[in-house]
């Protein structure tokens, strides 16, 4: 009786036990196991588009990048209770600070996204072969373009090109990196998205087709333009401005102002667009500040609240932007179209007098108060944070002035200054091209920088042409800097880079640090 | 549960003769029965002359008569006491003193008990009926300071869960958890703890160690509460209990806060300091200048909340059958202005067990159901809030003075910062916390039923099957508001949420027990499957419209989430207890684990432990004061597996959204990078213990020492950023080891009719990282984790002094190019010249490094007074509330510590000047003063007293037994720390950093006990 039941027990116990143990396998039903992707056409192109979104978190354009450029120039300073904010001005950011980490996480999520794309999208299967090649030729700008960033602003980065494979590949080394190193890379990246991208999205056969947002083989001889002025090769520079400038697919906005718009219609009809973040104005519940990426995501640029006094007001124009927007009129005698998309202050006489949509007053602004204007909602008001501004990254106004710069430098002032003219006159400025063309270099550069800080003011160029025009290291030049942004006074010559973020020296015991870690 | 009680103590018989007499025929006799504990007059006592149904009863005096024949045997009975027979000679009094029951401790160890002597691991027994002198919605909270190597810490919310550490931390934390398992009536709780009702409470044990966890294994590395439910006795009459209890709670402790004039005095000294022009708001020359605005934000963010609690309970048994029935409703309302924090639960319990022949079953179920207002950061939502806000209690202190807390102008008509006016980022708590409306509602059902079948003499069939089901819907709903600078709300929100969790376990377990002559051995095998499946749908809707309806049908845009988390355990488990003549005791377990946290190849694992006790009292001579000495030891390994699940599956976020101009295009990519090859982690325990009992149990001793182990331990490591993972990588890397001597004892002395109970305790935990994998070290909020150090020690820079003159800046290292006299000098311990980061050093222990406790109850007459107090020391704490409230530059308000600030005229202070920017950086992690202060403390937790009414006034009432009491909780802190809880919840690789806990209230409450 009782070895009945214990052999009935032991039957029962011995099912259970694998019935048991089968139940231990449990995938994961939220998401897809990585073996069975890159499996078709939509997948390929899937993996491509995944990197793009990096453009719009935190780290890259959605606020740290634009904020560290525009705020270590000297049109602008900062008055926010952040450190994190107040200190890149000053050149006083400590390694340990935690943006340094946002902004170096976000290069290295699109370098990350790129290498899997590059090393995945050749195998997978049943792609359409100029399809194929122009998802490529996208992976290979997009990671082209986060390592310019990265080594514009860190010097020496670690050169990441493939998925890391195992936890040897985790820690990977920049000692022996030198800026050089990351610049033949963008330029080798760069020549293979050259070759890869068409020249526009309008007319293709393929589901990119229409996606006006994505790499442009323009795009790529800009940023490889870029590159080579960015060394001082300005031959080169010239000869991919000169690709850009005769592709005949730009030309220069009416109006500058429909260039800061969150209006997707004026955007979209903009032809001196080039490469661009895009920003909408979706009212999602998940911030697109970073973390893993959801359908729940806005995609609203945080540049916004952040410059925009009617709301977190971290930074305001200088007196010398203020000053220097304010200097040249148009022929109609009337303030520079370009300071009222830049700035806002209260200007009776030319028929502005609101802020964020209401009367001046009404805000409690002084009068002679002057604020950010440029990507920040104080023409409408609207909500701050689904701001759909969407951000430039190359424009066509740019290439024209890096192009003019290119040729001076080259000896060919006169095609330079019609250039810079091309410019000026969508602002309405008078025609002194004349008198450009007769000036010498020194004096054509020195026109140049006016017209670049007229068009491009906090955009994020003017601490990279100071810098690469040498003024750090020039004693007369920093004093302007620091007369024209008292946040210069404490600049240090080890500061031209941002440190090396402390906690990511922590982690990886073959990372060096670069000057500013000192 | 089986439950067996063992007689310790023979009988003890004192008969005194006083008188003689003699007489033929009948005797009367007369006497007194008393209690021998306490000396009592037993009121109710049963005098039967054995063999007849000639009987009487003691009056209320306990005095009684009657007459029966010389010769005859009288039985004296009373219940709760040992029933006693006297043969009457020619006495004519017989006083009586009975001995009061005293059952053997018995302890549940998980698939049965064991008697407390027996036990060879490390088992607390928490003492619940002191323990049930405190409020609380939670159990954990109530065990804080009584037991020994179990430390509690919390928060003062209603409905807050707190940290339970037992013997220390050993795990990093990332990732990995390192909360104990609690197992209520057998059954491992998936979910949290808080949801079981305190007053349900039986007992509670708490294993420490492999020997007496491993039957739990798989979850019990952190160690494993245990916890058994009231439930009805065979053979005892129907009673009816009921308990009350309310009360109020206050915030004790106010912090001392500038006022408007303080606020605007130092706001523009450090503006000026800077060369700055003062804010129009504190600028007496500027129009928009603030003079008739003085806001307490204290007084207007507090107030006082309540505790009020209602437990009727129903029990009884007949020979064959027990039941149980608990009605329980909780009201705890918090001490924050506004919509919360406050938590209401109702409770049900119904269990039975029932005995037919051989088989045995019997269910427990219990259901709840709570509504809370939780605070809105505390819930599963987020809700967006600029600038990382701290939590609200720093917010309600840093709020500037200057700030209405009711502004009727702005929508939503609470006062807020105007960014030109005040530039503060002052966020309007009372305000916030009003309009945002967060609610949690939980429906819980926790069901077991058993069957127990004898299959033979000494061996025994279970089975156990349980069901564990939660419900919860969240709510959150932030309505349009503008509460100013930083804080406007453009759009109404409402987040809605429902969270789905169940659980099944199925035990089958054989046990056999027999003994042979000296050898005693129990025998048990046991299998165990327990599923979880757990799935969280939530939307969030916005743009709702004024008059709000609150329903996701009136907003008109959405975002979804879905989220499933199943999980499994399979274990088999064997354990033998085996015990030669009462004297020489071995304990064996081994189990082999799986988890469907890992791959096949790395599922299983085997985890084995033994535990040996030497009952010295039986086996050697002892002086008589000792009657019972024990040394016992253990060791084991154990199995952990508290980290996410499919951590070791590499996959698709196929959700990367973009837009082209032309719609949201979804991108695919791997978003984190995983270890396929992660495995369980080890946790190794070994203890060697000593328990002793004298005088006949007045004084019970037990010390025992610790040393443990964990090994491959599971952390999400925190890779370099340039992998482009965005989680850390879930590895086994490092290893912890916690160490320390536990000391607890029970001292029951007497004073003239005064019954003391004297029950202190003492702990040490010695935590040491033997290893951390490929890092080298980890850091936390101003802290960090290196090899041959605790976890979380604090890190940051040495403090040396401020500078009084520029001389004294330019001969010492530089730090920054605007360090003016008043700033810190900090100390350059590398000597390069240059305060850089390479001067950082560790600063002292974040985690307390002994704590204690100590529980006084005494007894007099019908009164009965408790105190309890318990306390920590040997940590510094990092003050987030302290250091938020003292900022060298900043809009929001200060400390009154910040009057003592550097001037050129007050430079005989520690408080370096106020300056905008604070280009010195003097709030980095340091240790100036102030920045890390001592954690010691000892808190009066509760001052209870008692009274019983006398028998009396219960008989006219039909009562059996009615006590009121009063309790005060919280009574007093004693501390140095300026923060409101010294005891906080943190996280753990910076457990000595406050990042600003909700204040602990002081309760003040009247309650009632009464039995039927």
């Amino acid at each position: 009786m009782i070895k009945i039941h214990k052999i009935l027990l032991l039957v029962l116990f011995l099912a259970g036990v694998n019935a048991c143990n089968d139940r231990l396998e449990i995938t994961d039903p939220n998401r897809l196991s990585s073996e069975q992707y890159y499996a078709n056409q939509d997948q390929a192109v899937a993996a491509i588009d995944a990197i793009y979104n990096a453009l719009i978190i935190d780290g890259m354009y959605q606020r740290i990048t634009p904020v560290y450029n525009d705020s270590r120039g000297d049109e602008m300073s900062s008055r926010s209770p952040w450190p994190f904010l107040t200190g890149l001005g000053t050149f006083t950011i400590p390694a340990t600070d935690g943006a340094l980490e946002i902004f170096w996480a976000g290069h290295y999520i699109m370098i990350s996204r790129a290498n899997q794309a590059l090393e995945h999208v050749p195998d997978v299967p049943d792609v359409d072969a100029g399809l194929r090649e122009r998802l490529l030729g996208q992976a290979y700008f997009l990671r082209a373009l986060a390592y310019f960033n990265l080594t514009s602003n860190l010097d020496n980065v670690p050169l990441i090109l493939e998925v890391p494979k195992g936890s040897e590949s985790f820690y990977p080394s920049n000692a022996n990196v030198r800026q050089e190193m990351i610049y033949e890379q963008v330029q080798s990246d760069l020549e293979n998205a050259i070759s890869r991208l068409p020249a526009n999205y309008t007319s293709l056969s393929g589901p990119d087709n229409g996606q006006v947002g994505r790499a442009t083989k323009g795009a790529a001889l800009s940023l490889l333009g870029k590159l080579y002025l960015y060394q001082g090769n300005y031959a080169k520079a010239a000869e991919y401005f000169a690709q850009v400038v005769n592709s005949g697919e730009y030309s220069l906005a009416t109006n500058y102002a429909d260039l800061f718009t969150q209006d997707p219609s004026v955007e979209r009809s903009n032809p001196g667009k080039i490469f661009w973040a895009e920003f909408t104005t979706s009212t999602n519940s998940d911030f697109n500040w970073g973390g893993d990426p959801s359908v729940n995501w806005r995609q609203f640029l945080a540049l916004t609240p952040t410059y925009s006094v009617g709301d977190f007001f971290d930074f305001y124009p200088t007196r010398f932007l203020y000053e220097e927007m304010r200097k040249e009129r148009t022929i109609d005698g009337k303030l520079d179209p370009r300071y009222h998309a830049t700035i806002l202050s209260y200007e009776p006489t030319e028929g502005y007098t609101t802020a964020y949509g209401v009367p001046w007053a009404n805000r409690g602004f002084a009068e002679d108060a002057f604020f950010i204007k440029k990507y920040t909602n104080a023409a409408d008001g609207s909500d701050a944070f689904t701001s759909g501004f969407n951000y430039h990254i190359i424009r066509y106004a740019d290439v024209l002035l890096m192009y003019a710069e290119s040729l001076a430098n080259t000896g060919n002032i006169a095609q330079a200054a019609s250039l810079v003219q091309q410019v000026r006159d969508r602002a309405t400025l008078p025609d002194r091209e004349t008198e450009f063309a007769g000036y010498n270099l020194q004096q054509f550069m020195t026109q140049l920088e006016h017209e670049r800080i007229m068009e491009l003011a906090i955009e994020g160029s003017r601490w990279h042409d100071v810098k690469r025009w040498g003024y750090l290291q020039n004693a007369g030049k920093l004093d302007e800097l620091k007369a024209h942004d008292f946040e210069f006074n404490t600049f240090t010559s080890n500061r031209e880079y941002i440190p090396i973020p402390q906690t990511e020296l922590d982690r990886n015991p073959n990372l060096v640090g670069n000057g500013a870690n000192q | 549960m089986k439950e067996r009680s063992y007689l310790k103590h023979s009988l003890v018989c004192l008969v005194l003769l006083l008188t003689a007499s003699l007489s033929y025929g009948q005797l009367s006799i007369r006497g007194k029965i008393s209690s021998a504990d306490t000396s009592e007059p037993l009121t109710g006592a049963n005098i039967l002359e054995v063999g007849t149904s000639n009987g009487a009863v003691s009056d209320l005096d306990g005095n009684y008569s009657i007459t029966v024949a010389p010769g005859a045997v009288l039985a004296f009975s009373y219940i709760g006491f040992n029933r006693q027979e006297i043969t009457v000679s020619d006495q004519a009094e017989i006083n009586v003193l009975l001995q009061p029951i005293v059952l053997d401790e018995v302890v549940v160890v998980g698939y049965g008990t064991q008697r407390k002597e027996d036990l060879t691991g490390a088992v607390s027994v928490v003492n619940t009926k002191e323990m049930s002198k405190q409020a609380s919605n939670d159990v954990t909270q109530m065990m804080q300071g009584r037991v020994a190597g179990v430390s509690i810490t919390s928060d003062g919310q209603p409905g807050a869960t707190p940290s339970v550490r037992v013997r220390g931390v050993s795990t990093f934390g990332l990732g990995a958890g390192a909360e104990p398992l609690y197992v209520v009536d057998g059954f491992p709780l998936a979910g949290g703890i808080r949801d079981i009702n305190p007053n349900d409470i039986e007992s509670i044990q708490v294993l420490k160690d492999a020997t007496s966890g491993a039957i739990y294994g798989n979850r019990a590395a952190n160690g494993v509460v245990i916890i058994t439910t009231k439930s009805g006795k065979r053979l005892e009459k129907f009673s009816v209990s009921l308990s009350a209890y309310a009360g109020i709670q206050t915030v004790p402790q106010r912090i001392t806060l500038l006022d408007r004039t303080g606020y605007q005095q130092i706001n523009t000294e450090l503006l000026a300091n800077a060369g700055q022009n003062p804010v129009p708001g504190n600028d007496p020359s500027s129009p928009d200048y603030i003079r008739n605005i003085d806001t307490d934000w204290q007084d207007a963010g507090y107030k006082d909340g309540s505790i009020q609690n209602y437990n009727l309970n129903f029990s009884g048994g007949s020979a064959k059958t027990s039941y149980f029935i608990s009605l329980d409703y909780l009201d705890n309302v918090g001490t924050l202005v506004g919509s919360g924090p406050d938590y209401k639960r109702y409770s049900l319990r119904v269990n039975s067990d029932t005995e037919l022949g051989r088989l045995r079953i019997g269910e427990n179920v219990y259901f709840m159901r709570s509504d809370e207002n939780p605070l809105f950061y505390t819930g599963p939502f987020t809700l967006f809030l600029p600038g990382g806000r701290p939590t609200l209690v720093n917010d309600l202190l840093q709020a500037a003075p200057t700030i209405p807390v009711y502004d009727e102008s702005r929508e939503g008509g609470f006062g807020g910062a105007d960014a030109v006016v005040h530039q503060s980022i002052t966020l309007n708590v009372p305000g916030f916390n009003s309009l945002v409306q967060n609610s949690t509602q939980v429906n819980r059902l926790l069901a077991n039923v058993f069957g127990e079948l004898d299959l033979a003499k000494g061996l025994k069939y279970k089975l156990n099957l349980q069901y564990d089901n939660t419900d919860i819907t969240d709510q959150l709903f932030a309505p349009q508001y503008d509460l100013g600078y930083f804080f406007p709300r453009p759009v109404a929100e409402l987040q809605v949420g429902d969270r789905s969790s169940n659980s099944f376990l199925i035990e089958n377990t054989l046990t056999y027990k027999n003994t042979f002559g000296k050898h005693d051995l129990t025998l048990l095998a046991g299998q165990s499957f327990q599923e979880f499946n757990f799935r969280q749908v939530a939307a969030v809707g916005s743009g709702l419209e004024k008059p709000y309806i609150l329903t996701l049908s009136s907003a008109s845009n959405f975002s979804v989430v879905d989220i499933q988390q199943p999980a499994a355990l399979a274990s088999y488990l064997g354990r033998v207890n085996y015990s030669f003549d009462d004297r020489y005791l071995l304990t064996f377990n081994i189990r082999n684990d799986g988890s469907s946290r890992f791959r096949a190849e790395d599922r299983f694992a085997f985890f084995p432990s033994v535990g040996v006790a030497w009952k010295v009292h039986n086996d050697l001579d002892l002086p008589q004061a000792v009657s019972e000495l024990k040394l016992r030891g253990g060791y084991g390994q154990l199995g952990n597996q508290e980290i996410g699940n499919f951590r070791y599956q590499s996959t698709i976020n196929r959700s990367i959204p973009y837009e082209f101009g032309t719609g949201r295009v979804l991108g695919g990519a791997t978003t984190i990078l995983v270890d396929p090859a992660i495995t369980w982690e080890t946790r190794i325990t070994r203890n060697v213990a000593v328990d002793a009992s004298l005088w006949s149990g007045k004084l019970e001793f037990t010390a025992e020492y610790y040393s443990n182990t964990s090994e491959d331990v599971l952390i999400d490591l925190p890779i370099p950023l340039s992998n482009g993972s965005l989680a850390g990588l879930t590895t086994n890397a490092g290893s912890i080891k916690n160490s320390g001597i536990e000391l607890s004892a029970n001292w029951r002395p007497r004073i003239g009719s005064m019954l003391l109970s004297i029950s202190p305790n003492f702990y040490t935990v010695k935590n040491e990282v033997l290893d951390i994998g490929p890092l080298e070290f980890i850091s936390g909020a101003g802290a960090r984790t290196e090899v041959g150090g605790a976890v979380g020690r604090h890190f940051g820079w040495v403090y040396d002094g401020i500078f009084q003159n520029q001389a004294e800046i330019d001969g010492a290292a530089f730090q920054n190019a605007n360090t003016r006299p008043g700033d810190i000098r900090f100390v350059d311990s590398n000597n390069d010249g240059e305060i850089t980061e390479a001067d950082r050093q560790y600063l002292g222990q974040g985690m307390p490094t002994y704590y204690f406790g100590l529980n006084l109850v005494a007894n007099f007459k019908n009164f009965d007074l408790t105190i309890f107090g318990q306390g920590s020391g040997g940590n510094l704490i990092n003050s987030n509330l302290y250091r938020g409230l003292m900022p060298t530059s900043g809009y929001t308000n200060w400390h009154e510590d910040i009057l003592q600030r550097w001037t050129p005229s007050n430079t005989n202070t520690d408080v370096p000047r106020v300056v905008w920017n604070d280009p010195n950086n003097n709030q980095r992690d340091s240790d100036r003063p102030g920045w890390l202060q001592k954690g010691d403390y000892f808190r009066i937790q509760t001052i209870s007293l008692g009274y019983t009414l006398p028998a009396t006034l219960l008989s006219g009432l039909k009562m059996e037994s009615a006590r009121i009491y009063f309790t005060m909780q919280n009574v007093y802190t004693f501390m140095a720390y300026k923060g409101y809880n010294p005891d906080f919840q943190a996280g753990i690789l910076n457990p000595g950093f406050d990042f600003g806990t909700f204040p602990r209230p002081r309760t003040s409450m009247l309650g009632v006990q009464i039995k039927f």
